[in-house]
C-alpha cells in the first residue's frame, strides 16, 4: 500500500520537475472582458537547447492563441487540454497569448477569476468593475481609465467582482435598443404603447444629449411600461373573453333578465380596449361579468318583483331603441376595389383568418363596422378585436369611430382603381 | 493528503527539487516513505510543543524593516529563514529567553521582489511559519486603494437595501449584523490608515471587502424578481439571453477580433523585416478588409436609427471570423512555413556545433571522468551528430514536421548521454553550461539584429565577451575537479546573462511589450473615451 502511494507521488512529482526546468515564468497577465472572456499574455523563459517544450497554461479552451519568440517571430505550438507543446526549436522565451473563458465563473452578480499562477501576474479588470474580495493582498493596484489594474503574487489567486456597466455609452444603446424591440413586439399585437413610447423617446433624446446613465433609465421605463400595458391588455382582453361567455352562458341558460346591461358594459368594455384604456376596459368587462353572472330567468320572478319587472321592461325597451338607433348609419355610397394580391404579398405573414376578414372588407367595398365582421364570421368580440389592431398595427386597415360604433377601413394605399358608384 | 505528506518533507528538507533530482529512484521512495510514516507524529509534536512566529506586519515596502518574534522552548535555538520560495532572504539562528520568547529583525533589501514571503522558525525538525508580502508600490496608496473598494462596496449594499426598505422586504437580522461586522471591519481599516499602520490597514480593507462581498450576494438574492431596482440589476434579471447581455458580449467580441488582427498585422511586419518572401499585400489587404468588417460591424451595433438584430451581427462576426482564420492560415502555409523551415534549419546547426564543444569539453575533462563512460558517451554525442547531419539533408526534400519527432528525440538523447558521465556534479554543469551557452547565442543574435537595425551594441559585445571569459574560467575549474567554484561561476554567468538581457531587451523584446500594452490602453480608451467622465442624469 505505501509503495503504491509513494509511486504515485513520484509520478505526481515527476512532470512537474521536469515542466520545471525546460520553462521558467517570468511574466503573466490577464486582461479581463465584461463577458467573462479573459485575454491571457504569458512571457516563459525556455531552454534554448531544446526543440520542443512543454508549457502548462492557464485554461484548457483557447481563442486566438499566438505563440512568438523573443523576437516577435511566430513559432507553430499544439495544444492538449492545459499543456501546450511548442515548436520552440532554439528560442530563449516565448510570448504565448490567447483568449479564454475558463477562467471565470459568475454565481448571482458576482463574477470570479480563479487560477493558480506560477509567477505574479497583472490583471486588468475592465470599467465599472467593484471588487467584492480578493484571495490575497494585491502586490499593487491602480486604475486605467476606469479600469482597474492589480498585481498578484505567485499561488492561487482569487479575485471577486461585480460590474455595472450602467453609464457606459454601449450599455446605454443596448437598453434603448432592448426597449425599442420590446415595444414593437407588443405593438404587433395591437396593443397601444403610448406611454412607453414617449419614454422611448426621451430616452433616445438623453442619449443624444450624451446623458447615457439617465438614457439607461428612460429606456428601462418604456420597456417595462410596454411589458406593463401588454400585461394590462392581456388581462382586459381576457376579463372581455370571460364576459362575453358568461353572457353566452346566460342567454343560453334563458337568463336574459339583466343582460342588456351585461352586452352594453361589455361594448364599452371594447370601446376602451380599441382606445388602449386596458385597466379600465378590464373594470368593465368584469362588470359585466358580474351582471351576466347575476342575470335571471323572467319566469322565476315572483310577484313582489313585478314592479321591478316593469322597469326593467322599460329599461331593455329603451336600449333597444338606443341600440336601434345606433345601427349603422348609412355610408358613402362609395366603393373601392382592392389588389388583395398585392396586399397579401406585402404581407406575407396574415394568417388565414386575416385573409377571410380582408376579402370580406373587399367585398363590401373596402370598409365594414366591426359589428359587421363579427356577425359574418361568429367570432368572439376580443379575438375581432385583437385581430384588428393587429392589422391597423401593421398599417393594413385604419379604424375610425363612427356614432360610438367601429368602422374598419382596408387602408387606401391597398386601393386598385378608381372609385365606382 | 499527499499534499500534506510532501509539505510536511520539505519542512525537514530546505531544497526538495534539488534534492529529489539528484536522487536514485530507490533513495527517492526510501525518504517518501520515512516521511510519509513520519509526517503524522511532526503534525502531532508541533501542535504540543512546537515553536510559532510572527511578524509585525501583514505587508512591507522594499527597504523597510521586518520584525520577527515568536516563541519555543526556554533557553533553546531557534533558526529563522525567510523566503519566497526560490530565494533565501534572510537567515538567523536566535535564542529563547527565559520565558520562551525570541526576536530578530531585518532590513528588506530595496531590490527585493515583490511578493510573498514566508518565515519558517524551526527548532530542530518542528517548524512553524508565517508570510507576509512585500508589495511593489506605496502601501498607502495600495490600502487607499483597497479602501476604495470597499467603500464602493458599501455604498452599493446601502442603496441596495434602503430600496429593499422601500420596497417592503425584510432583510434578516443575521444579514444586518454581518453588513455591521463588514462596516466594522471598514471603519478599522480606516482608523489603521490614519494610524499610518498601512500593511495592517491594507488587510483590514481587504477583510471588509469579503465580509461585505458575502453581505451583498445575500441582500442581492432578497431583491424582488420584477422591478429591476437598481440599474445594474437590470442585467441580473433578465434571462442569459438577454439580447443587452449578447450585445455587450458582441461588444467584448468585436473587440478581441480587432485586437487579434491588430496582433497577426505585427507578425507581418516581422515577417517581412526578416527578409521572407510571400504574397504580403493580399494578406494585408485581407486583414484589411477583416479590421474594416470589424470597425462596421461595430458602428452597425451602436446605430441607433437602424435596428439590426443582435443575431444578425453575431453572424456577420462569425463570418468575419472564419475569414480572419482562412487568412491567418494563408499566412501559416506561406510566410510562417517558411521561418519555421529557417529556424529548423539553423538549429540544426547549433545543435551541431554544440555537440561539438561538448564532445570538445568532455575529451578535455577526460581525467576527471571514468575513460569507459568518456569514450562512450563521446560516442553517442557522434551518433547524434551523424543523426542530425542526415536530418539536415531531409530538410530539403522532407517536410519540416515529419523531421521534429527526430529532431526531438536526438537532441534529448544529448542530455541523455551527459547523464550518464559521472564525476562530482559534472554532468549538471556541463548541462547548465550547455543551457547558458544556448542562451547566450540567442542574446548575441539579438544584439547582431540591434545593429543591423543602427543599434549601439558596444557595451552588451563587451559583456558577452567577458562571459565568455568566465565560461573558461569554469571550464578550467572543471577540469581541475572543483565543481563547487565552477557553480559560483556558472552563477555569476546566469547573473551577468540577466543583467545583459535586460540591456538587449529593451530594444526588441520590450518594443512588443510595449506594443501590447498601447493596444490594452488603446482599446481601454476606445472603450472608456466614449463614457469617461462618467455621465449622470
Amino acid at each position: 500500500m505505501i509503495i503504491v502511494l509513494t509511486l504515485t507521488l513520484f509520478l505526481a512529482a515527476a512532470p512537474y520537475a521536469f515542466g520545471q526546468e525546460q520553462y521558467s515564468p517570468r511574466e503573466l497577465t490577464f486582461v479581463v472582458y465584461q463577458d467573462g472572456y479573459v485575454a491571457v499574455d504569458y512571457y516563459v523563459d525556455v531552454d534554448p537547447t531544446k526543440a520542443r517544450v512543454n508549457v502548462t497554461i492557464f485554461g484548457s479552451q483557447c481563442l486566438d492563441l499566438m505563440v512568438e519568440d523573443q523576437d516577435g517571430l511566430p513559432l507553430d505550438s499544439s495544444q492538449h487540454d492545459s499543456v501546450l507543446t511548442i515548436d520552440t526549436l532554439g528560442s530563449a522565451s516565448v510570448l504565448i497569448s490567447y483568449v479564454t473563458m475558463d477562467l471565470t465563473g459568475k454565481s448571482g452578480q458576482i463574477w470570479s477569476l480563479m487560477v493558480e499562477t506560477p509567477v505574479s501576474s497583472v490583471i486588468f479588470l475592465p470599467v465599472g468593475v467593484t471588487i467584492v474580495s480578493l484571495s490575497t493582498v494585491p502586490l499593487a493596484m491602480g486604475s486605467i481609465d476606469g479600469g482597474l489594474l492589480i498585481t498578484m503574487p505567485v499561488g492561487d489567486l482569487l479575485i471577486e467582482y461585480k460590474i455595472s456597466l450602467v453609464g457606459t455609452r454601449e450599455h446605454a444603446l443596448l437598453v434603448i435598443k432592448d426597449a425599442e424591440s420590446t415595444i414593437q413586439e407588443v405593438k404587433t399585437g395591437g396593443i397601444i404603447t403610448d406611454e412607453a413610447d414617449g419614454l422611448l423617446q426621451q430616452a433616445t433624446q438623453a442619449f443624444e444629449a450624451g446623458n447615457y446613465t439617465g438614457a439607461e433609465q428612460l429606456a428601462g421605463q418604456a420597456k417595462a411600461s410596454a411589458l406593463n400595458t401588454k400585461n394590462a391588455a392581456a388581462s382586459a382582453s381576457a376579463a372581455m373573453d370571460a364576459a362575453e361567455t358568461a353572457i353566452t352562458a346566460a342567454e343560453q341558460a334563458g337568463r336574459t333578465v339583466g343582460l342588456e346591461e351585461a352586452e352594453s358594459l361589455l361594448e364599452q368594455a371594447e370601446a376602451s380596449y380599441a382606445s388602449g384604456e386596458y385597466a379600465e376596459a378590464k373594470a368593465l368587462a368584469e362588470q359585466a361579468q358580474s351582471k351576466a353572472a347575476s342575470a335571471e330567468t323572467p319566469e322565476k320572478e315572483g310577484l313582489p318583483f313585478f314592479w321591478i319587472g316593469i322597469i326593467l321592461v322599460v329599461v331593455v325597451a329603451g336600449v333597444f331603441a338606443f341600440l336601434r338607433m345606433r345601427k349603422p348609419v348609412p355610408r358613402a355610397a362609395l366603393k373601392y376595389s382592392f389588389d388583395l394580391d398585392a396586399l397579401f404579398d406585402a404581407h406575407p405573414y396574415l394568417r388565414l383568418d386575416d385573409k377571410e376578414v380582408l376579402r370580406f372588407l373587399a367585398d363590401a367595398g373596402g370598409e365594414a363596422f366591426a359589428a359587421e365582421i363579427r356577425d359574418r364570421f361568429d367570432v368572439p368580440r376580443t379575438s375581432l378585436w385583437r385581430m384588428i389592431r393587429r392589422l391597423e398595427g401593421e398599417g393594413i386597415v385604419d379604424v375610425e369611430t363612427i356614432g360610438g360604433q367601429s368602422l374598419v377601413r382596408i387602408s387606401p394605399k391597398y386601393r386598385s382603381g378608381g372609385a365606382e358608384a | 493528503m499527499f499534499q500534506n505528506v510532501s509539505t510536511g518533507s520539505s519542512n525537514s528538507t530546505s531544497t526538495p527539487i534539488r534534492a529529489v533530482k539528484s536522487m536514485s529512484l530507490g533513495k527517492l521512495a526510501a525518504i517518501l516513505m520515512v516521511a510519509l510514516l513520519v509526517s503524522p507524529s511532526l503534525a502531532v509534536a508541533k501542535e504540543a510543543t512546537g515553536p510559532t512566529v510572527f511578524t509585525d506586519d501583514p505587508a512591507y515596502e522594499p527597504g523597510e524593516e521586518v520584525e520577527i518574534s515568536g516563541t519555543a522552548e526556554p533557553n533553546s535555538e531557534v533558526n529563522i529563514t525567510v523566503s519566497d520560495g526560490s530565494d533565501e532572504i534572510f537567515n538567523d539562528t536566535v535564542h529563547t529567553d527565559g520565558k520562551g520568547e525570541f526576536s530578530t529583525e531585518f532590513t528588506l533589501p530595496e531590490e527585493v521582489a515583490a511578493g510573498v514571503y514566508t518565515v519558517v522558525a524551526s527548532v530542530f525538525e518542528v517548524t512553524a511559519e508565517a508570510s507576509f508580502t512585500v508589495v511593489e508600490m506605496d502601501l498607502k496608496e495600495l490600502a487607499e486603494g483597497l479602501l476604495d473598494q470597499a467603500e464602493e462596496l458599501k455604498e452599493d449594499l446601502n442603496e441596495l437595501l434602503v430600496l429593499l426598505e422601500e420596497e417592503g422586504v425584510e432583510v434578516s437580522q443575521e444579514i444586518l449584523d454581518d453588513m455591521n461586522e463588514g462596516i466594522l471591519a471598514f471603519e478599522e481599516a480606516e482608523q489603521l490608515i490614519e494610524q499610518k499602520e498601512y500593511g495592517e490597514a491594507a488587510e483590514k480593507a481587504l477583510e471588509a471587502l469579503a465580509i461585505l462581498g458575502d453581505v451583498f450576494d445575500d441582500v442581492q438574492a432578497l431583491v424582488p424578481e420584477e422591478e429591476p431596482p437598481e440599474e445594474e440589476a437590470l442585467l441580473k434579471d433578465e434571462e442569459p439571453e438577454d439580447d443587452v447581455e449578447r450585445g455587450m458580449g458582441l461588444y467584448v467580441a468585436i473587440d478581441m477580433a480587432l485586437r487579434y488582427v491588430d496582433k497577426v498585422n505585427e507578425t507581418v511586419d516581422r515577417l517581412v523585416e526578416e527578409g521572407y518572401e510571400f504574397d504580403e499585400e493580399y494578406i494585408r489587404e485581407r486583414f484589411k478588409e477583416a479590421e474594416d468588417a470589424l470597425l462596421a460591424l461595430r458602428a452597425k451595433l451602436e446605430a441607433l436609427d437602424s435596428y439590426a438584430s443582435i443575431a444578425e451581427i453575431a453572424k456577420d462576426l462569425a463570418r468575419i471570423r472564419e475569414f480572419l482564420g482562412e487568412t491567418n492560415g494563408l499566412l501559416h502555409s506561406t510566410a510562417v512555413k517558411k521561418h519555421k523551415l529557417q529556424m529548423t534549419e539553423r538549429f540544426m546547426e547549433q545543435v551541431q556545433n554544440r555537440v561539438r564543444v561538448l564532445n570538445d569539453t568532455i575529451l578535455k575533462l577526460r581525467e576527471r571522468l571514468e575513460a569507459e563512460k568518456t569514450v562512450m558517451v563521446g560516442n553517442a554525442l557522434g551518433n547524434v551528430y551523424r543523426k542530425i547531419e542526415r536530418l539536415r539533408e531531409r530538410l530539403s526534400t522532407d517536410d519540416v514536421e515529419e523531421l521534429l519527432d527526430e529532431l526531438e528525440n536526438a537532441v534529448d538523447e544529448i542530455d541523455e548521454n551527459l547523464d550518464k558521465l559521472n564525476g562530482k556534479g559534472t554532468s549538471t554543469n556541463l548541462k547548465s553550461m550547455n543551457v547558458v551557452e544556448a542562451r547566450m547565442n540567442v542574446l548575441r543574435k539579438s544584439a547582431e539584429k540591434l545593429r543591423r537595425k543602427g543599434g549601439d551594441t558596444s557595451d552588451v559585445d563587451e559583456e558577452l565577451e567577458a562571459a565568455t571569459g568566465l565560461l573558461e574560467r569554469m571550464m578550467e575549474r572543471l577540469r581541475e575537479g572543483d565543481s563547487t567554484e565552477a557553480q559560483n561561476i556558472l552563477d555569476e554567468v546566469k547573473e551577468k546573462y540577466e543583467e545583459l538581457r535586460g540591456n538587449i531587451e529593451p530594444p526588441i523584446l520590450n518594443q512588443i511589450k510595449e506594443q501590447f500594452l498601447d493596444q490594452i490602453q488603446k482599446r481601454l480608451q476606445d472603450y472608456t473615451g466614449k463614457i469617461s467622465p462618467k455621465n449622470t442624469p
